[in-house]
């Protein structure tokens, strides 16, 4: 037996869901401890994303279980999962357009800091506090992920790197314990992509969340994620730290094939 | 001209709760009309039974006003959760239908248990004065339009300044993206209904009041041309639901002040069509960019 499953923060135990008569994904692995920061990697169409609407109650699994912090998350409203701290940001970004920079974070802060609609309404003192603990956090986050300027902005108006970031904080601001990344460079130039890697490290260590990340670029990734799963065709076909993948003769026939020879 | 914007303030009232809905959750909610409807026969009832119907007094009918609002919000809400909320998954048209279904299960049920049509008692004094020449001033135009700038401006601060409102708006641009951020997306559609119902029923007071009659079919009118409002100012915009609702009472006052009453529908209509015509998604409709 491997680890003993109180010591995982996320734990996917066979995990598979069907599409009618389609498998997209079938016996999943995935075993995530706290404070890490773990790569979830495959070819094209492996089913990634799949695994990431599992995780937030988008997709309810058809077989397996998922637990999270001890708890199934298996048949909870998505609402609910992320109240229980899960964040994550997406492949093609979904930040609410017609809403300013600092609403879309604000927004994501309703559970923990909202008066009841008669307080707003009748404009309490409570409500006009928790507006203000709210305006703070909000800009605090802003200002961390250097988007205050832009504060007041339509979050549709940024430059895509920009909207990346503030799709970030947005998560961060649902104050998550884990944080699902789908390609968050994707589109980016090498730099660019370096750069953001490294706010994902600062991220997972300053926050404290640990952090599941769906990656493409390959060097990306092996750089940064201490752990790694590999998936293949909707399954999990290995799991370890990045040299051990690297090496690993699946993986390498699946996926990595000829590009890390010629890498050597 | 005053009594064309009273006109229209009503209108723009039932509007809200169209554009409100239609906002969350792209449904056409039907049954609204007759939400206004029954507000207008609970405010009768409860004038009745508060006796603020022998006896009143602006307390009273505030009291009354209040109470067919929290009455029409909890009913907005129940309808919301019965026969709404099983179908969310199921295809638009099936909830439309279900939509009709509890409109005329409304207007019906209306019908046997209010009878034909019902005389609305006088609660506020009404008057009438002439501050310029030729500009005539009736009280009641004057209470429903201030009581409608207060509703409107309650509504703006709650959608634009409050936990609420943003959640609404995030709801309203993905409903699944707004639950992975933790907004409870059950939760704040059935305050969405709770809040357009109370403007309904806020506005069936004011027109009782106005007019002195009431009847269970007035939903379906005044429902239509509050929905017509609503796509004039284009459906799901706020703002929108406003600007259509006084301008088709603008309209309508006009066309039957100026040519004839016969004509007002006619032409307001005709209005609706014209405009749609060259702005497809209403007045201050935003046209939806399809996504990549």
């Amino acid at each position: 037996m491997d680890a003993p499953s109180d010591s995982r923060l996320l734990d996917l135990q066979r995990v598979g869901i069907r599409f009618g008569g389609l498998r997209a994904v079938s016996d999943l692995e995935i075993k995530l401890v706290p404070g890490c920061l773990h790569g979830l990697i495959g070819p094209n169409g492996a089913g990634k994303t799949t695994v990431f609407n599992l995780i937030t109650g988008i997709y309810r699994p058809t077989e397996g279980d998922i637990h999270f912090d001890g708890t199934s998350l298996v048949g909870e409203a998505p609402d609910r999962i992320a109240k229980r701290g899960i964040g994550r940001t997406f492949q093609n970004i979904r930040l609410f357009a017609g809403m300013s920079v600092i609403e879309n974070v604000k927004v994501a802060m309703y559970r923990h800091a909202a008066g009841s609609l008669w307080e707003s309404v009748l404009r309490m003192p409570r409500y006009w506090r928790d507006e203000a603990t709210i305006h703070r956090e909000a800009t605090q986050l802003l200002d961390t992920f250097g988007l205050l300027s832009v504060a007041d902005l339509g979050a549709e108006q940024l430059p895509y790197g920009a909207r990346r970031r503030l799709e970030i904080a947005r998560a961060l601001a649902t104050r998550p314990k884990l944080l699902l990344l789908d390609e968050p460079a994707a589109g980016m130039n090498p730099s660019e992509a370096h750069d953001l890697m490294n706010l994902v490290r600062w991220v997972r260590d300053s926050f404290g969340v640990s952090i599941l990340l769906i990656e493409h670029h390959m060097p990306v990734v092996m750089g940064i994620c201490e752990r790694i799963t590999v998936l293949d065709q909707g399954a999990s076909i290995a799991e370890g730290s990045p040299r051990e993948i690297q090496n690993d003769p699946l993986v390498i026939e699946a996926y990595l094939g000829a590009d890390v020879e010629a890498r050597g | 001209m005053l009594n064309g914007l009273s006109l229209g303030a009503i209108y723009a009232l039932i509007a809200l709760g169209y554009t409100m809905v239609y906002g969350t959750l792209q449904l056409i909610n039907f049954a609204h009309g007759e939400v206004y409807m029954i507000g207008a026969f609970a405010s009768l009832y409860l004038a009745r039974w508060t006796g603020v119907e022998e006896n009143p007094t602006l307390p009273g009918v505030a009291l009354v006003g209040l109470g067919a609002m929290i009455f029409c919000a909890a009913l907005g809400m129940t309808i919301e959760r019965v026969a709404y909320r099983p179908l969310r998954k199921s295809s638009r048209l099936n909830i439309l239908i279900t939509a009709i279904g509890v409109s005329l299960l409304l207007q019906n049920l209306g019908l046997m248990m209010f009878g034909a049509i019902q005389s609305f008692p006088t609660l506020l004094p009404e008057t009438q004065w002439e501050p310029l020449p030729g500009l005539h001033l009736r009280s009641t135009d004057v209470v429903t339009l201030s009581v409608t700038l207060v509703l409107m401006f309650g509504l703006h601060h709650l959608v634009e300044r409050t936990q609420f409102g943003r959640a609404m708006r995030a709801v309203s641009h993905s409903r699944d993206t707004a639950a992975m951020m933790g907004i409870p997306v059950d939760r704040v559609v059935s305050i969405t209904f709770a809040v357009g119902s109370a403007l309904a029923a806020a506005a069936a007071l004011l027109v009782a009041m106005d007019k002195h009659s009431i009847r269970p079919d007035m939903g379906a009118t005044g429902g239509l041309k509050a929905f017509v409002a609503a796509v004039l100012g284009g459906i799901g915009s706020i703002p929108g639901a406003v600007a259509g609702g006084f301008l088709l009472g603008l309209c309508e006052t006009l066309v039957s002040g100026y040519l004839a009453s016969t004509w007002r529908d006619a032409i307001a209509f005709g209005v609706l069509i014209f405009i749609l015509l060259f702005r497809p998604a209403g007045l201050l409709g935003r046209s939806t960019v399809e996504k990549v």
